[in-house]
């Protein structure tokens, strides 16, 4: 067994720990993210959120996730064969691939690709299909408004994203993330791009369909959306690949704007810039949480004039304006 | 948009010349009109251009015909009418759902209720029974307990109801 | 809205179920709607699956039997029902209330009022996706509903009104504690105003949604907030006045579009006359009896009677025929909610979904009462 390790090449043992790490930090991220939701939504509610199981109710997602893993999978009729169950796993594959790209720290990333930009944007479009899939093979009209709703709503709100991010790399030149990041060393990029930022990250928002853009699974409306007939696991699927795509988002939004991983030194030594660099995706994703519990939704087509007449157009004029500044 | 009341009484005077004018302290209502039932309709367009909107209607099972009633009132000047009228003897009177759309419903429920079919409605099936009930007629009194109309309103007011051409009471 | 959706191909067409148990249906309501894409075509509402016919229980026992049902239909806001029930019958049989029992009557309904109110704001915005308010609202629920809980018993059906005054006076804690919730109440809807009112997402799904014109509203007899959101200034409270309203100083808020944003600030701006009205109350009230005796078998004299009073969502009617015996001949509820909701169909065509829901629920409505 060790002359067999001892014969593979070190970078093959590293990526196969690394990829094992970031399911992992996949499945932790859910859990702790779907705990500061329920909390924070409780606190903005005048209301404690949950305090029975553990202490505070830290236990209470790992003991969701057993729930949910226990329950039985149920299968309405007529629903569209197998696509019915591919469709979580749709969702939740990909979820980990940006992972590999995103730099933790100086460090701690697995791989650095000369395209990590466009890669992750490329994985982010996965939850495009995954839902729209969900949706239409559920036999469900319910689920398939939410479903048509939701293919419409992503594609209007990729291209904001797109041409915020090209702003960034109007400035440094490169699609590498670890190049944006080293080159914010002297002041972040939130300072030069701020209505970038912003574009930015309302984009994300209405990408990942949270509040107050989640028409695809508005609970008032359409009981819920495109994930109404899935139960147990699967439904867990969904949820875990939108909470893991916030955090792609928000990490997104550290790197290219918020400076990754720089920050005063902190008393950890190593690990002070991993620690920064999660400090601020959870703050980002605190906002997101809080914007949901603030606001009423959007109603559809004020979500896609939303997009096409305003955010698109801004996106353009600062990109054209970027370009005018780097070129002089 | 005041209403003209006395023009409103002319009009309904001409339809049917059984009107009073009771104290509405004593009763809640100011006009109290009695009608045929050939003169619903154009009573209820007289109604509908005066702007007077409809309250409710009604039915009352009385022997030997129930009778229905409506309550119009107006949004800018206190008055309300009460208009009454017997049923026909084939348990049919003419709708006024083509006048004030709002009638569709509470005809539908006194259809429901009482059995009464309206004729004109544009779909008269069960509106809060479910189609197995829709036969029930819960609000017909069983023979024993129907009473007179002049038990009920022993016409103090100089009320008298017209001729009806069945059967006398 | 493009006109003509209504020429599409029938096979485009597919029908949508809101069915009895669904999130933003007030109660058990079920609209079928038929949709192209995301546009209403037609929308079908069946009620009933709430019927308990309160009128046959009406008209099969003793009048004085009747009082808890009238709490039962409009359960949100019971307080203008037994109100109009007791005051058909102090017509009938001439049974006169002291004044005292006349401003706890109005005090009372003024409170249920903002209760009610307070439940359609949270509900309403809950519909419309915005999950917090309801909380903030439950909470100043409460605080009002603990004093209605003292006064009459109960914390939502309230059973407090009798023929002849009320059942029993107020403590001494009363008026403190009421005084108190005005004066918070007064400063919660500054809150609400900042995050409701302004609030640039709830203006664009409520603007020019749902539009109701007069001359709907006489063929279809609507009443309450949603009438006064299309400017027309009736409220029976002034315009057949009743009890010590004309006593009582207050005004009538208007809109000037009908539309579901027109609606949202009448009923926020009649809780703030609500509580005006209370306190007006509270200064007047004189000491006395609550009161009057009436005997355990009190007849009813043939003849009938109507009697209307202004019930948080409308016009409130009841219609009592007596034929000489304790046990009415027929009694007749007319509740707003179904005459509100029958304009549904003819309201929502070419509209969004998303409009619908926030139509229904800027209606306000309460199906119990609906079906009765």
């Amino acid at each position: 067994m060790m002359t067999l390790l001892q014969q593979l090449p070190p970078e093959c043992i590293r990526i196969v720990i690394a990829a094992a790490v970031v399911i992992g930090f996949v499945f932790a991220n859910a859990t702790v993210m779907g705990y500061l939701e329920r909390k924070l939504a409780g606190r903005f509610q005048r209301r404690l959120g949950p305090m029975e199981v553990g202490f505070h109710g830290l236990l209470q997602m790992p003991v969701d996730g057993l729930k949910l893993i226990g329950k039985q999978l149920t299968e309405p009729n007529n629903v569209g064969g197998i696509v019915f169950y591919l469709s979580p796993l749709i969702a939740m594959t990909p979820v980990a691939l940006p992972f590999l790209v995103i730099p933790f720290s100086p460090h701690l990333q697995v791989i650095d690709l000369d395209v990590g930009l466009l890669f992750i944007i490329a994985m982010i479009s996965f939850n495009t299909i995954a839902v729209f899939l969900g949706g239409w093979s559920s036999n469900n009209n319910y689920s398939m408004l939410g479903a048509m709703r939701s293919v419409a709503q992503n594609i209007s709100y990729e291209i904001p994203i797109l041409l915020s991010v090209l702003s960034i790399v109007l400035i440094t030149n490169s699609f590498s993330l670890k190049t944006i990041v080293l080159e914010q060393s002297r002041f972040w990029f939130v300072l030069v791009q701020p209505v970038a930022f912003l574009i930015f990250f309302i984009a994300g928002i209405a990408e990942t369909n949270r509040a107050p853009f989640d028409l695809p699974e508005a609970e008032s409306e359409l009981t819920a959306g495109f994930h109404t007939e899935y139960s147990g696991i699967a439904f867990s699927m969904f949820m875990i690949a939108e909470y893991t795509y916030i955090f792609i988002n928000c990490a997104l939004a550290t790197v290219l704007f918020f400076g990754g991983w720089h920050g005063i030194p902190l008393p950890f030594g190593e690990y002070s810039s991993c620690i920064w660099f999660l400090m601020k995706t959870y703050l980002l994703m605190f906002v997101i949480v809080w914007c949901r519990w603030t606001f009423p939704r959007v109603r559809f087509d004020q979500l896609m004039n939303f997009s096409w007449k305003y955010l698109i157009p801004f996106s353009m004029v600062n990109l054209l304006l970027t370009a005018i500044v780097v070129k002089l | 948009m005041a209403l003209d009341t006395g023009r409103l009484v002319t009009d309904i005077r001409a339809c049917s010349q059984n009107v009073a004018e009771p104290q509405p302290g004593a009763c809640g209502y100011t006009i109290e009109v009695h009608l045929s039932p050939d003169q619903v309709q154009e009573c209820a367009r007289s109604m509908y251009d005066h702007g007077m909107y409809l309250v409710f209607i009604t039915a009352v099972h009385v022997s030997p015909v129930p009778e229905v009633l409506y309550q119009f009132a107006h949004f800018d000047t206190p008055c309300r009418v009460l208009v009454r009228t017997s049923v026909q003897s084939d348990g049919k009177l003419p709708s006024i759902a083509p006048v004030y759309r709002g009638a569709d419903w509470h005809e539908r429920e006194i259809h429901d209720f009482y059995g009464i079919v309206f004729e004109g409605h544009p779909h008269l099936k069960p509106l809060i029974f479910a189609r197995e009930d829709r036969k029930m007629r819960p609000l017909l009194k069983r023979d024993e307990l129907v009473k007179e109309r002049s038990a009920l309103w022993p016409d103090e007011t100089g009320l008298t109801a017209p001729e009806s051409d069945d059967a006398g009471r | 809205m493009q006109a003509g959706k209504k020429n599409k191909p029938i096979h485009y067409r597919y029908f949508l179920n809101m069915g009895p148990q669904h999130p933003s249906t007030h109660g058990v309501l079920r609209v079928v709607i038929g949709m192209y894409g995301e546009y209403v075509l037609s929308i079908e509402p069946i009620i009933g699956y709430g019927h308990r016919m309160h009128e046959k229980m009406g008209e099969s026992r003793p009048w004085q039997a009747f009082l808890p049902n009238t709490a039962r239909m409009d359960y949100a806001c019971a307080l203008p029902h037994q109100h109009a029930y007791v005051r058909a019958i102090e017509r009938m049989t001439g049974v006169a209330v002291p004044e005292r029992a006349e401003y706890l009557r109005v005090i009372t309904t003024e409170l249920n009022r903002v209760v009610s109110h307070l439940l359609w704001l949270g509900a309403f915005l809950l519909d419309l996706g915005a999950f917090t308010p309801i909380l903030y609202t439950f909470d100043d629920r409460e605080h009002i509903l603990d004093i209605l809980e003292n006064v009459t018993g109960s914390r939502l059906t309230h059973c407090y009104f009798r023929a002849g005054g009320v059942v029993q006076d107020v403590d001494d804690s009363f008026e403190p504690a009421v005084r108190a919730c005005i004066k918070r109440m007064r400063s919660r809807f500054e809150m609400y105003d900042k995050l409701v009112t302004k609030n640039i997402i709830f203006i664009k799904r409520t603007k020019d949604i749902g539009i109701i014109d007069r001359d709907m509203a006489v063929r279809y007899g609507v009443t309450g907030p949603v009438l006064r959101g299309s400017g027309i200034a009736h409220d029976i409270r002034k315009a057949e006045p009743y009890s010590v309203y004309p006593e009582l100083d207050f005004d009538v808020p208007t809109g000037q579009n009908g539309d579901c944003y027109d609606r949202y600030l009448v009923r926020v701006e009649e809780m703030r006359q609500s509580l005006r009205i209370i306190e007006q109350a509270l200064e007047r009230m004189p000491g006395g009896d609550v009161r009057t005796k009436t005997p355990k078998k009190l007849n009813l004299p043939p003849g009938d009677v109507t009697s209307t009073t202004e019930g948080a969502r409308g016009d409130v009617t009841y219609y009592v025929a007596g034929d000489g015996t304790e046990t009415p001949y027929r009694l007749k509820v007319r509740s707003p909610c179904f005459s509100n909701l029958s304009l549904l169909e003819e309201l929502c065509e070419d509209m969004l979904l998303a409009d619908l829901i926030a139509t229904m629920g800027s209606l306000d409505l309460v199906i119990p009462e609906v079906d009765r």
